[in-house]
């Protein structure tokens, strides 16, 4: 049929040359691997042994929640999301509704607390290494020196206690920011037209902030909230800097052993799977967040 | 008069909170960048100094004369960023204008692929990649990173570039069209000059999202000939010869330059874009 008629012709044609880079990137790059890897994490395929992958059927899913290493990955990868996530959450709500005044060197301090999420992550793993570190590190020495707390002093990646907090620390230091710039800008578009009918109302601040400004962010909080909820589930670059997983597997995560299973025991099958699974939380939590908090409909 | 004292007082300890909140951010930076200018035994004499009792550039010296692989790092990223977004931008222009602004079979399918693949974490894709780029000798190649990094990239683009392209009246168009312009010029010449900000955007979180990626360019990139910053730095620390922190901060100084640059001068672009494509992590 649309061939038929040469005007919508011609516009198929010219409308397909425009997207034809895009999809021809994103079908190479992205499609045809997103079946490979569908087909992979049904299959038995040892990267260095197998000529191929074989089917499999769902043995590489059943295997994972046989495997105690994985369960502790699963563990981990919840526990770091559980302590990130308020914390995350609570911070840059705070520190957003503060700046959202029209303070002097507002624009330099947004710059400053944003500058973290440009700095890679595996750099500031190696930062963060040195700044925990035992002996040397500025941390054990402003808690003992400057702070006189010396039974604070910890070794932070080498404890089985602290090694995982150490690594959420570094998530919030490098992601805190953008949530903060992303509650700001859901802050600004909160209308004048309601805090100046309130005004006249006579509502103070505490009931401002209660019935008008936190109502009107859920959009953002969404927003926020998936976005941090996603960097917590996919966390990797911090921990392959600081600790591998270690001490023992106190911070083996899912990320992590996914890599592992196929890039140091070539089994590509149960990193796939892993995969999968990783992608499927993220995305249920995803959407659950976002059925909790949808905006109400006028 | 007494609304006054109090938003007075409220100014004043919101801009407190933001000096100690910028100061504790900024902390660790400050830190490694104190660290370089100190001489080694001082980085390693208990108790530790915050402020270098003398400034030095041994660091510094020992980064660009003794570490042959920092300048490779440094090009190899340089090289991967600036490729990925010669992909990039161009194609989310051309790709965001048709799908921002005109009618074709199958634009329903494109979109709906888009917002299926920003749902998906990037870990799903890093198998078969590593597959498909050791069939096709890609591995420990700048284009095995760059063109990866274009596909994943390219969704975010194409969604903020779509609303960029969906923001300008279609007068502009019409009026282009009645003079006789192709849908090609109207494109390049009409359309794009009003969506310099989307590009902008797309540049800046296509920029800072090629400069740190680590888990592909750490799997890919196997040769140090081939690796990135955010790759090649980490593992300095383990070989014993450059394993010491004063060359090490000197050498992440460095890296931390040009990135915080871009950042500054585009900061406002970074986050309008991400507003407006949603947001990928």
């Amino acid at each position: 049929m649309v061939k038929r008629d040469p005007r919508k012709r011609n516009n198929f044609i010219v409308s397909w040359l425009f997207v034809l880079p895009a999809v021809l990137l994103m079908g190479a790059f992205l499609l045809y691997p997103l079946l490979s890897a569908l087909r992979i994490s049904f299959s038995e395929y040892n990267f260095v042994y197998s000529e191929k992958p074989v089917f499999n059927g769902l043995t590489n899913y059943i295997k994972l929640f046989q495997d105690p290493h994985f369960l502790v990955a699963f563990k981990n990868t919840i526990y770091y999301t559980l302590v990130f996530f308020p914390l995350f959450m609570l911070i840059a709500l705070c520190l957003a509704l503060l700046l959202n005044s029209k303070v002097k060197g507002n624009g330099i301090f947004q710059t400053a607390i944003l500058l973290p999420i440009v700095v890679p992550l595996s750099l500031a793993g190696i930062m963060f290494t040195w700044i925990f570190s035992q002996d040397f590190g500025i941390l054990n020495h402003l808690l003992a020196n400057v702070l006189h707390l010396p039974n604070l002093q910890r070794f932070w990646l080498g404890d089985t206690q602290t090694a995982m907090n150490s690594l959420i620390a570094v998530g919030l230091w490098k992601y805190t920011g953008f949530g903060i710039i992303l509650f700001l800008s859901g802050l600004k578009a909160i209308s004048s037209d309601i805090y100046e009918a309130a005004k006249v109302d006579g509502v103070n601040s505490w009931q401002n902030l209660f019935y008008i400004t936190l109502p009107n962010l859920k959009g953002s909080f969404s927003l926020v909230g998936i976005w941090g909820i996603i960097q917590a589930i996919k966390v990797y670059d911090q921990v392959v800097v600081m600790t591998n997983g270690g001490p023992g597997t106190s911070t083996l995560v899912l990320y992590l052993y996914a890599w592992k299973n196929a890039f140091s025991f070539f089994n590509m099958g149960i990193g796939e799977a892993i995969a999968f699974f990783t992608a499927a939380l993220a995305i249920i939590i995803s959407v659950v967040f976002k059925f909790v908090l949808k905006p109400e409909k006028g | 008069m007494l609304r006054k004292e109090k938003n007075k007082s409220y100014r004043i300890l919101v801009f407190v909170i933001g000096v100690i909140a910028s100061v504790t951010v900024l902390s660790p930076i400050i830190w490694i960048i104190l660290t370089s200018f100190k001489d080694v035994k001082e980085i390693y004499t208990v108790p530790l100094t915050i402020w270098p009792r003398k400034f030095v550039w041994t660091n510094y010296l020992t980064v660009v004369e003794g570490l042959p692989e920092f300048p490779t790092y440094f090009f190899n990223s340089i090289k991967v960023t600036i490729g990925t977004l010669l992909l990039v931008l161009p194609a989310s222009a051309a790709a965001g204008y048709a799908l921002g602004r005109r009618e074709f079979p199958g634009k329903a399918i494109i979109n709906l692929f888009i917002i299926a693949i920003l749902a998906i974490p990037f870990l799903v894709f890093l198998i078969p990649l590593y597959i498909i780029e050791d069939i096709l000798n890609m591995l420990d190649t700048n284009i095995g990173l760059i063109l990866p990094y274009a596909a994943l990239n390219l969704p975010l683009g194409i969604l903020v570039m779509q609303a960029s392209y969906r923001e300008i009246p279609s007068e502009l168009e019409d009026s282009a069209r009645i003079d006789g312009a192709n849908a090609f010029q109207t494109w390049f010449q009409i359309m794009t000059p009003l969506v310099i900000t989307g590009l902008a955007a797309v540049t800046i979180f296509t920029f800072v999202a090629v400069w740190e990626e680590y888990m592909f360019a750490r799997t890919f990139m196997v040769n140090t000939s081939a690796q990135t910053l955010a790759v090649g730095l980490p593992s300095l620390r383990v070989e014993s010869k450059s394993w010491a922190y004063g060359t090490l901060s000197a050498a992440l100084t460095l890296s931390l330059l040009p990135i915080s640059v871009v950042f500054i001068v585009l900061r406002k672009y970074f986050v309008e874009g991400v507003l407006r494509g949603s947001v990928k992590g």
